[in-house]
């Protein structure tokens, strides 16, 4: 049966299908699971990646770009267009993952201190190996997943995804000065393990 | 030397976020100073070890299959034909209909002074299967046949729209229209063992008029073509 391509048009036609990327959305933006899964295909491997480095766990990460997908599919009918869809994406994965935090945050708060306080240069994240293999391996990646959450957070946006330090405090709503320390902190950490 | 620059300070600098004089004095200790210049050049290898790392990582294969059953029927249905809540109304409506009118008419032939000893349709009644079309009295024939020919202009109305509704759409009304003839079957075969049964006659027309108003629901749902 063919679709009548009329009454399936988005209200937020301000997508223009002048790209395959594009033109993926838009069909996407209409509820096409088939464009979604597209869409998927073409972006699930950066937003994993994204999400693996964040949380430095595959069983994390397995569930937030899980995550991240089906709220993009939720959201789609307001995306726009006027954004990259990957840094849309990414936000998206970021917003999962802090509200995560929070909600694991106030489940340990009353027995743990907080997650800045145990930045102690030795804290490892559950999943991740230990900072003896790091130091022996000087393997960047298994050293980044040994950094706690909050410095590890700060490094994979600005060095390794390249954002800027304004996109990242929109993103995570982290103020400038804890942003600039977090991630001085998690280089230092990073260059004392890998030349370790 | 012994005022080396900070770590933070050296971070800043390769950041570019140090004004213009802070950068210019630290660029003139970093001339001299050797420790400082290999923080600093650590500095720039960690940062293009970070870059060089693959943007990508192949997720599960498994992930897509988690996701899209998450996603649901709901999205389909809604952007399917612009209209999902009138459609999940519509199959609600019709399995509304089906238990409701099967409920009924049990009840109604178990209240009935001309009931027979067994109810058709029920379970106790596997010789009277819903399917076979029984002769109803004259009067409630000709309602029938009132009904029949609204259904068929309704029928002829949608087909002609079927087109512009999604494979998921037309699935739901044709399943919806089954559980709505079911229904129909059901009530018209007790009638017919129980003709002068007139709460059975209501829940008969009451049938019929339902799988209109579903016609009409799903007509209105596709847009001409």
């Amino acid at each position: 049966m063919a679709t009548s391509a009329s009454h399936l048009e988005p209200s937020t036609a301000v997508l223009e299908p002048a790209d395959r990327d594009k033109s993926v959305n838009f069909r996407a933006v209409t509820g096409d699971v088939a464009s979604f899964e597209a869409l998927y295909r073409e972006h699930s491997g950066r937003v994993y990646a994204l999400c693996l480095r964040l949380t430095a766990s595959p069983v994390e990460a397995r569930e937030l770009t899980q995550d991240t997908f089906v709220r993009a599919w939720e959201a789609l009918p307001q995306f726009r267009g006027d954004a990259n869809i990957t840094t849309w994406l990414h936000r998206i994965a970021v917003n999962a993952m802090l509200m995560q935090r929070r909600a694991t945050g106030r489940r340990l708060s009353r027995v743990t201190l907080g997650e800045d306080e145990r930045d102690d240069g030795n804290a490892v994240p559950q999943g991740s190996v230990p900072p003896a293999d790091v130091g022996s391996a000087i393997d960047l990646e298994r050293a980044i997943a040994a950094l706690p959450p909050g410095v590890r957070r700060a490094f994979v946006m600005h060095d390794v995804e390249g954002y800027s330090h304004d996109e990242i405090a929109r993103m995570t709503g982290l103020a400038a000065g804890t942003l600039r320390a977090q991630l001085h902190r998690a280089r230092q950490l990073l260059i004392q393990r890998l030349e370790s | 030397m012994t005022d080396h620059l900070s770590f933070d300070h050296l971070c800043d600098l390769h950041d570019g976020t140090l004004d213009a004089g802070a950068a210019s004095a630290a660029r003139q200790h970093l001339a001299l100073c050797d420790s400082c210049a290999e923080q600093l050049s650590s500095l720039v290898m960690l940062e293009n070890a970070a870059s060089a790392l693959p943007a990508a990582i192949a997720p599960p294969d498994d992930l897509w299959a988690d996701i899209r059953a998450e996603l649901g029927p709901k999205r389909e249905v809604r952007r399917g034909f612009g209209g999902g809540r009138s459609v999940r109304h519509l199959a609600a409506a019709a399995v509304l209909i089906a238990v409701g009118s099967s409920v009924i008419t049990v009840a109604m032939m178990r209240r009935s002074p001309h009931a027979p000893d067994q109810v058709a349709g029920s379970v106790e009644t596997p010789q009277a299967p819903l399917h076979v079309p029984v002769a109803l009295p004259a009067s409630l024939a000709s309602e029938e046949s009132g009904f029949t020919r609204s259904i068929d202009v309704l029928q002829r109305s949608l087909d002609e729209r079927r087109d512009s509704l999604a494979p998921s759409t037309v699935e739901i009304v044709e399943r919806s229209l089954r559980v709505a003839d079911a229904a129909i079957a059901e009530a018209r075969d007790a009638l017919a063992r129980d003709p002068a049964n007139r709460a059975l006659a209501r829940l008969f027309a009451s049938n019929y008029e339902r799988k209109i108003d579903l016609l009409k629901r799903a007509t209105e749902l596709a847009p001409r073509t």
